[in-house]
Formats: structure tokens, sequence, C-alpha cells
């Protein structure tokens, strides 16, 4: 355990440098390659020189360029950045919307691909070179040729009218403990608040986690065929061990290239929250995205874009220690 | 049946067709294998590499993966004197209980035969678990420990808790010989143990073999392209070529009096150690294309004494001597 | 055994004149080329049998090669331009379903706006503006298929440059260059396409009145009417957003597989033999390293038209009146399930581009492994003797 714990202490060094990378590129993306940001902050073509000129003094935008970054991120992570064009603080509104709607939504998708996508993987290994496995890797490669704005709108089209789809509004439980519904519902184990939220967000979830699915479907295939080709595989042959036992060995051989794509499906998942969340009217942080745009409310986008950046990157952290408890030779 | 040349044989092949279906053609690995290990003996299968010696081992308890299949033959385990078993008859299940049982494999490379995300100790008692030895991995960590210290390894408290990778090549072929002695074993199969080795390993290695043998009244059978190892380790050979087995005699016998050219090639090919040579030779031409196998006698392209019959007939396995095999036209009372 | 014996079908005889007028108009230009490369041209006929024997490969060539035909034609076959409103000649082509016969009256106006007097029938219908749905998909494959090319062209290059700079020195470089891919990797593409093309088009607009040959390049390549060049900052930003997030995955991909390049004994003898660094990079290693990076490149194809077309979907990228697949679906879906056609054919025809490159990506992995041409090699030669 002790090279574990050496393993966790240089992951992290590494991640506060990243970190920091990823809030300068957030800067340069907001104040640099526009030309003139203050205006773009303030609203664009619209905004008036009053509100412009406070956006500079605020930020310090007249100043060098890393007093205007340090200025930047202060105003935000500090949840003092308040957007011109809304009146609303802008990180507050992200995080918010991001644990009300995205973690549910990202997180079912989380479970659909794991659960379809695993099975499905190994099924089409096992069977290599079948008819099933020639279905399951058709049904893969559509998976990730699918514009799935447009399969969205073809099974709302089919499911509408049956009462499996809702549209419109967001269930909200009646209390608050941790302040995430979705967590709150499950400690509570108020299943009927856990049953509106998945009746308004499988169809959604299944959807964003498509693409997902087909990713994964293809590799678990390739990494568990990689490993069934082991010599240790056949020294287990050798030695009498049953199928199952020789696939459980497999499979967590296997695993390893698939936790670190299953970490990097998530960030598809975010990516793809924005779209599933604009076509099925979700209030949640991708659909805040685009209507930030859509309103010229960069400084809200911008958080959007740093929150998805910071939540990616944690996710990455737990995904290389999942994969040093499962692989004891990456903790050197 | 033609293959029974012992007297109290533990396995016995006869007359064993092994081919492998690959994208260039169909490769006529084993042709018309036979032999037998007599029990409690070591059996030393010799030959270049490519020349079926490990598929024949592997063939004994069918082992044989896609795209390789054994086309026809015969192969008859005898687990007591008397009580016989018909491999080929066996059902996958019934196969599976009599290896790593009792017909245990050590494979070439220790570094690969050993699963990398799993303990030593978890490894060897999965072996016991597998067999319906112990029910519950933790029930086999003082017989791991056991086995470990049979096989020499030092510390074997904590090092059944260490990973492969943390171990040495020496350590972890001891490993995987404690493996092979997990449950009841009573053929060894050791498929070139010690050839992924340094060379004063490979002693050590060897000697352990040795000891163990004669502590548990093994029997093994050796493949290995090491003359040196087949002088000092066995009591009898057969020598492979192409998928034949071209010469078999007892070791002394054969390094004394080796018959077939092959044989006799193989042998200033290297030190022998009975005799001083003064200059080692190769062997002219190369191991053919088992796609398409020369016709006839497998050795005839590259033969010095090649006749007439060589290209057309495949030579018989004949008696000479005293446990001496060979085929070969030139000994042919024809 | 599978008792399928091969020999040459028509289709091989196809690729095998493809191949051997390719290698004669080489030879034409660099006399000699021929013989020095029989090695390779036979090896490349043998890939072509590959994918002849792949009904997988077949589907997806045969699909990116009808989407390629239909960008490189479709602004010259298409009945009537993007953004011509047939509205104002007839009433019916708003919002007029699939195969609508809409009736063009005998008037200058109409003339001017490119319709024949008579009969017009939309073939997939008409949208909100009355335009026809047919002539803007045709459009919309020629924005997919440049913008794919021009992304394709750039992105994946820097990252193959980079991955083999950091790779082959190692060391302070590497560990710098692999920082800044990193800080690009915590960001999900789509998302950083998104930031990047939304503060872009102020920049680019710059660019594009800077340089009007540029902007008069891309309008001809786009196929966009003088009228419209306002609207090319925005696609053009697309574009650049999708270079900056296109080249951190080949940085990686390409780093890896140069660690292990780097200790073949080839590479060995070259730098003892006083290669300079450049040349080991691109005549020894990269070539060693083509076949995944081949692959991927490939199915990026397929991602670049996918991303591309969800940016556009976001409201991000083309603007109306310029013909794009995801940005018809978006102005479309206002209208659906009613005018369900302005959703269903743009998706449909990004659904096979995509899957095409994606089907053809994955075939060329089994192609591009040398033993598989080998067992086809041998398959044809049998049959031959």
């Amino acid at each position: 355990m002790v090279d574990l714990r050496r393993f966790l202490i240089r992951r992290l060094i590494t991640f506060i440098p990243t970190l920091i990378g990823a809030t300068l590129l957030v800067y340069f993306v907001a104040a640099v390659v526009p030309g003139n940001p203050a205006k773009l902050w303030a609203g664009g073509e619209k905004a008036s020189a009053e509100v412009v000129q406070r956006i500079i003094e605020e930020y310090k935008l007249d100043e060098p360029w890393y007093v205007q970054y340090y200025y930047f991120m202060k105003m935000l992570l500090t949840g003092k950045a308040i957007s011109p064009v809304t009146h609303t603080n802008v990180w507050a509104e992200v995080l918010d919307r991001f644990k009300t709607v995205t973690l549910p939504l990202t997180m079912l998708s989380f479970m659909f691909i794991i659960l379809i996508g695993i099975p499905l993987g190994i099924i089409s290994a096992i069977k290599k070179d079948t008819v099933v496995d020639m279905i399951l890797r058709i049904f893969a490669l559509t998976g990730i040729s699918m514009p799935i704005f447009w399969l969205a709108y073809l099974l709302i089209a089919a499911l509408t009218g049956k009462g499996l789809v809702t549209l419109a509004g967001f269930p909200m439980p009646a209390y608050s403990i941790t302040g995430i519904p979705l967590i709150d519902g499950l400690l509570k184990g108020d299943f009927e608040y856990l049953s509106q939220l998945l009746k308004r967000l499988w169809l959604p979830s299944l959807l964003l986690s498509y693409a997902g699915i087909g990713v994964l479907v293809r590799l678990v295939r390739n990494s568990f065929l990689d490993a069934y080709s082991s010599d240790f595989v056949e020294f287990m042959l050798a030695r009498g061990f049953p199928r199952r036992r020789i696939y459980i060995h497999v499979l967590r051989n296997a695993l390893a290239p698939i936790v670190t794509v299953l970490g990097l499906q998530f960030g598809g998942l975010l990516a793809g929250a924005v779209i599933t969340e604009t076509i099925f009217g979700l209030p949640g942080m991708g659909s805040y995205m685009i209507r930030a745009i859509n309103n010229f409310d960069y400084l809200s986008l911008m958080a959007g874009v740093l929150y998805v950046a910071i939540i990616f990157m944690v996710v990455n952290l737990v995904v290389d220690i999942l994969y040093a408890i499962i692989d004891p030779r990456v903790r050197y | 049946m033609k293959a029974n040349r012992c007297r109290n044989p533990i396995i016995v092949v006869d007359d064993l067709y092994v081919n492998f279906y690959t994208y260039a053609g169909v490769v006529k690995a084993i042709d018309g294998v036979s032999f037998c290990i007599e029990r409690g003996e070591t059996y030393c299968l010799v030959g270049e590499t490519g020349c079926g010696k490990s598929v024949t081992s592997r063939a004994l308890t069918r082992l044989i993966l896609p795209p390789g299949k054994i086309e026809r033959g015969r192969i008859l385990y005898y687990p007591e004197p008397g009580k016989v078993v018909d491999i080929m008859k066996l059902s996958e299940e019934e196969l599976r209980m009599i290896r790593g049982d009792e017909i245990t494999y050590i494979f070439q490379d220790p570094g690969t035969a050993l699963d990398p995300l799993y303990t030593i100790g978890y490894q060897i008692s999965e072996t016991m678990l597998v067999h319906g030895y112990i029910n519950k991995i933790r029930k086999g960590v003082s017989r791991a420990i056991q086995l470990l210290k049979e096989t020499l390894i030092p510390d074997p408290e904590q090092r059944i808790k260490s990973y492969p990778h943390e171990l040495s090549g020496g350590m972890k072929q001891r490993a995987v010989i404690a493996t092979s002695l997990a449950n009841r074993p009573r053929l060894i199969i050791a498929d070139e143990p010690t050839t992924a080795l340094d060379a004063t390993v490979q002693a050590q290695i060897m000697e352990l073999l040795r000891n163990l043998k004669k502590k548990r009244g093994l029997t093994i059978l050796l493949i290995t392209h090491n003359m040196g190892l087949v002088a000092e380790m066995c009591d009898r050979v057969g020598v492979m070529y192409a998928g034949q087995l071209v010469e078999e005699a007892p070791t002394e016998e054969l390094f004394r009096n080796p018959l077939h050219p092959y044989t006799r090639a193989l042998l200033r090919a290297v030190p022998n150690p009975l005799r001083r040579i003064e200059k080692l030779e190769s062997i002219p031409g190369t191991v053919p294309n088992l796609i398409y196998p020369p016709a006839g006698c497998r050795f005839h392209p590259r033969c010095a004494h090649v006749m007439d019959t060589c290209k057309r007939q495949k030579p018989e396995l004949t008696r000479i001597g005293n446990k001496h095999y060979v085929s070969c036209w030139l000994y042919s009372r024809r | 055994m599978a008792k399928e014996v091969y020999e040459k079908k028509i289709l091989d005889r196809v690729s095998d004149a493809l191949i051997d007028g390719l290698v004669s108009i080489i030879d034409k230009v660099r006399p000699g080329w021929r013989i020095k490369n029989s090695g390779r041209v036979e090896e490349w006929k043998l890939m072509l049998y590959a994918l002849n024997r792949s009904p997988v490969g077949l589907l997806g060539a045969g699909l990116v090669t009808l989407f390629i035909v239909l960008a490189i034609i479709g602004p010259l076959i298409a009945p009537v331009s993007y953004d011509t409103q047939i509205i104002f000649c007839d009433r019916n082509a708003r919002l007029a379903p699939p195969k609508t016969v809409v009736q063009i009256p005998d008037n200058p106006f109409c003339k001017k706006l490119g319709l024949k007097p008579g009969n017009f029938t939309m073939l997939l219908g008409g949208d909100d503006y009355g335009r026809d749905l047919w002539s803007r998909v045709l459009y919309g494959a020629r924005t997919s298929l440049v913008v794919a090319i021009i992304v394709m062209a750039v992105g994946p290059w820097i990252g193959v440059l980079l991955g083999l700079v950091a790779g082959y020195y190692g060391g302070k470089i590497d560990e710098l260059l692999m920082r800044i891919t990193d800080v690009f990797l915590v960001f999900p593409g789509l998302i950083l396409a998104i930031a990047f093309s939304a503060v872009l088009p102020y920049r680019i607009q710059d660019v594009l009145s800077a340089h009007p040959l540029l902007a008069d390049v891309m309008r001809i390549l786009f196929a966009i009417k003088p009228e419209n060049e306002l609207q090319l900052a925005s696609l053009l930003s697309v574009i650049v957003a999708l270079w900056l997030v296109w080249w951190p995955f080949y940085a990686r991909l390409v780093r890896g597989m140069v660690l292990s390049a780097k200790e073949n004994t080839y590479v060995e003898a070259a730098k003892a033999l006083g290669v300079p660094s450049w040349k080991i990079m691109f005549k020894h290693i990269l070539p060693n390293i083509a076949g995944p990076i081949i692959v991927f490149y490939t199915m990026d194809f397929g991602g670049v038209i996918l991303t591309e077309a969800g940016l556009s979907f976001l409201g991000l990228g083309a603007v109306p009146p310029l013909a794009d697949w995801g940005r018809i679906i978006y102005d479309g879906s206002r209208y659906f399930p009613d005018a369900w056609w302005l959703v269903f054919f743009p998706g449909l025809f990004i659904f096979l581009t995509v899957l095409g490159f994606n089907l053809l990506g994955d075939a060329l992995r089994d192609i591009l492994d040398p033993r598989m041409r080998r067992s086809i090699e041998f398959k044809i030669k049998k049959k031959e003797d």
C-alpha cells in the first residue's frame, strides 16, 4: 500500500499544473481570443458603454494579462461574477444546474454505458466471427456514427402520446439534505421522486449513452480478445481452469484500458449533455451554456466551460486511482 | 499397437496427427508420431524450434487451441498400472479435471505464464480450487506456503503476497512449478522450462525438478533443444524433426551411437557431453515448410545419404537395438 | 477449414486498373517511379483485394464515395440554389411535404430566382422559407466535406508533429508538450469547440476583411454566393475551433507509438549513421507507425462531420441561409414532427456519411494488417497456379 500512496501523491502533483493550465486556457478563450473581451462579456453589440466600463474595472481588463487572469478566476471561483445579461451569479447558476439536472442525467447515462456496453462487448468477443459478433459490431458502429439530435427527434415522435416521455418541467424534491436531488432522493429512499426523475431522464440519458456504448462495445471486445490471447490464458487451460473462471481473469486484465476509456467517456457525456438537454428542454448546465451563447452572455458560457473541465479532471483523477488499484504494475 | 514399447507406461501416443489451419494453408505440424513414456522416467523430446515437440506435448491432454486440430491418433493415459483412460474419448470437462491435477504443465516463459494482476498465493490456491481440493481461496494459503517451501523459494509467507512482476524470472518459474505440484501430479510436462532463464538459474531449476521427481515419484516429459540438459536429466530421448519422431533411444545409447542422419548432424552441431569434437557444424539447408512438407522422409532434402526411396516413401520407426528405434531407410531391412 | 478459394473478381480487375492508371500517371511525372516502387504497388493492389472481400469495407467505401461525389457535384446538379425561396412563386412551397409539385408562373421575378416556369417537384419537400430541401441537402454535403477536409488537413497533423517531437526527443520537451496536451484534453472536445467557435467569429471577421483573397477562395470552396460572404466568419470559426480540438488525441497517440518505435534497431542504426533527426522521424518512424494513424484518421473524417453537425445544430457555425445539415435540422425542429422531412432527411445523410467513414476505417484496420494481405495473396496465387 506504500507504493499506492506514493502513486497518489505523484498523481496529485501533476493535477495542479494541469488545473492551472486549464484555467489559463479558459482565460485565453474568454479574454484573449475575442480581441475586445470587455464588450463581449458585457453582451456583445448591444452592450452599453457604461456596462463595458464597469466590466473593465471589475475584471481589471486594462491591466497586464496575469492580473486579468487572476481577477477573472477570482471573480468566477468566489462567486462574485454577475452576468450583465441575466444579472445572475454565473458560478452559482452553473453549479446549481449541474447538480440538479446534469449530474443525474450523466450518471444515468454512465450506468447505461457500463451495464450495456461491457456485457455486449464481452459477448461480441466470446462469439468472435459469428453472426452475433457481426450484429454487435455494426450496432457499435451505428452508435458512434449516430447524430443523437436526429435520433432524439425520431424517438420523441415515436414515443410521445404513449405517456412514456415527458418534455417539460423538472421534478424537484421537497426537502434538501446535501442539496443534490439525486443523492437526497437516494438517502431518503424516496422512490416516488426517483421514479419521477427516471421518467423524465430515461430517454435523454439512454440517447446520450448511445455513442459511449458504441465506443465501449468495440473497446471491450478488442481488449478482451487481446487479454484472451495472453500466455497466461493457455497456462490456465493447462491447469484445468473452467472457462468462466478464465473469462473473469481475462476481463480483469482487459479492465485497465476499459476504465481509462470510461473516464474519457464521461467527458463525452458532459459534452453530449449540451445537445441532449437542449433537445429535451432539461434546465441543466448544457442547455444553460447554449442559452448563454444565444443571449451573448459569454461570462456564463465561460463559467460553464471551466466547470466542465474541473469535473472532467476530477473524474480522470478518480479513474487513475482506480487504475492503480486494478493493476498493481501501474503504481511503480 | 505399434507404439507400446513400454513395460509400465504412464502415457502411450499412437500415430498422432495434428494440423494447423492457418491463413497461408494447412500446416501439417505432427505427422504420425508414436511414443510412450515409462512410469517414473524422464523422457525427453528434442529437436529444433518448430519441429513439433511442444505441440506433441500439448496434444497429450488435447491442449491444442484453434486453429490447431488433432486429426487422428490415440492417446492412452494410465493413471495407475492396469488402469487406462482414452484421452481422445474424454469430454472437455473430464479432460479439464485431468489437466492441472494429474498431468501438469510447466511453460517456457514464466514471465507471461502467470496472471499479472493476482498474487502468487492466489494463483496457486486457485489451481487447487478449480480441482475441488479446497472450496475457498483463503483455505489454500497454508498449502501454498508449503509448496513455495518445497520449490525452495525464500521467505514463502511474504512471497505468496507478491505479484508476479515483483519476482525474478527464476522465482517466477519456481512459482509456476509450485502450481504444477499443487494437486496430485503424476506426469509433469516441462516445456523448455529454462530457455527464458539465465544459465545459473537454469541449473538450479533443473536440480529442483530432479529432486522433486525423486521425492514425489513423478514422471517427467522434458521438452528441450539443449543437448546438455538431455544428457543431464533424461532416461530416454525422442528426436523429432519436422513433425516426425526420427529416433528414440536411451540417453547414453543415443549419444554414443546416433543412427539417424539428423540426430548425427544435431549432435555435431552442439557440444557433445560424452565426446570431444574438434569443430561444431551446422546442418545444411533449412527446416522445411510444413504446409508443403517434402514427400517421403521429411529430412531427405537436407540428408547427405539421400536415396531414391527416401523421396517417395516415409520410413517406419524400426527397432535397431535394445530400446533403440530409428526411422530411416538406411537401417531398413528392405 | 473454410473452403473458400479466391480468384480475381471483377472488382479486383477494376481496382487493378485503378492502381495501374494511378501508377502510370505518377510514372509520367516522375520517370522510373514504377520500377522503383513495384513492391509498394503490389501491396496497394493486395489492400484493395482485401477491401473487395470485406462487405463492411465495401459498404463503407461506397457510402464515402457517394458522399464525396454528392459534395463535389451537388451544387452543380441541385435543382435550385441553397437560398432560393420558391415561396415567392408558389405559396405551397412553404413546408411542402416531399414530392410536392409546385407551379412556377412565367414571370421575370421567378426567372431571376433561377426557376423555370411550369411544374417543379420538391423531391424532399421544402422548409419554412419555401426553400427546396433536396437542393439544400446537396449544398450541405459540400459544406460538410469542405469543413472535414480543412479540419483534417491541419488539426491531426499538428498532433502528429508534436507527438513525433515529444516522443523522439523526450526529456523536457516531451514533458512540456504533454502537459500542454493534457490541458487541452481536460476539456471534452465538443465543449472546447463550443467555447472557441462562440468567441472566434470576431477575430475571423477581421482576418477575412484583411484578406479578401482568402474569403474568395473559401466562398468558392463552400459554393456560397458573394452576398453571403458575411456568414463565412462563423463557418470558419468552427473550422479553427475543430483544429484546436482535434490535435491533442493525435499527439498522445503518436507520442506513445514513437516511444516504442524508437527502440527498434533501424532507428538506432539510422542514428548511428548520422541521419538527421527530422529524416528519422518522417522517413523511418512515421511510416512504421502509420497503420493505426490511418485507421483513426479515416474514422475521424466521420467524427469531424458529426461534430460540425452537432455544433451547427446548437446554433454555432453555419448560419442561415447557408446550407448545413445540422443547421437544417435545428431550424426544422421547430416544425417537428409535422414537417418531419426537415429533420429526417438531413439527419439520414449525416448518419450514412459518418457511418460510411466508420465502416471504412473499421475495415482498414484489417486491411492494413500484413497477415491479412498475405493470406489473400496466397489464395489468389493458388487459384492462378
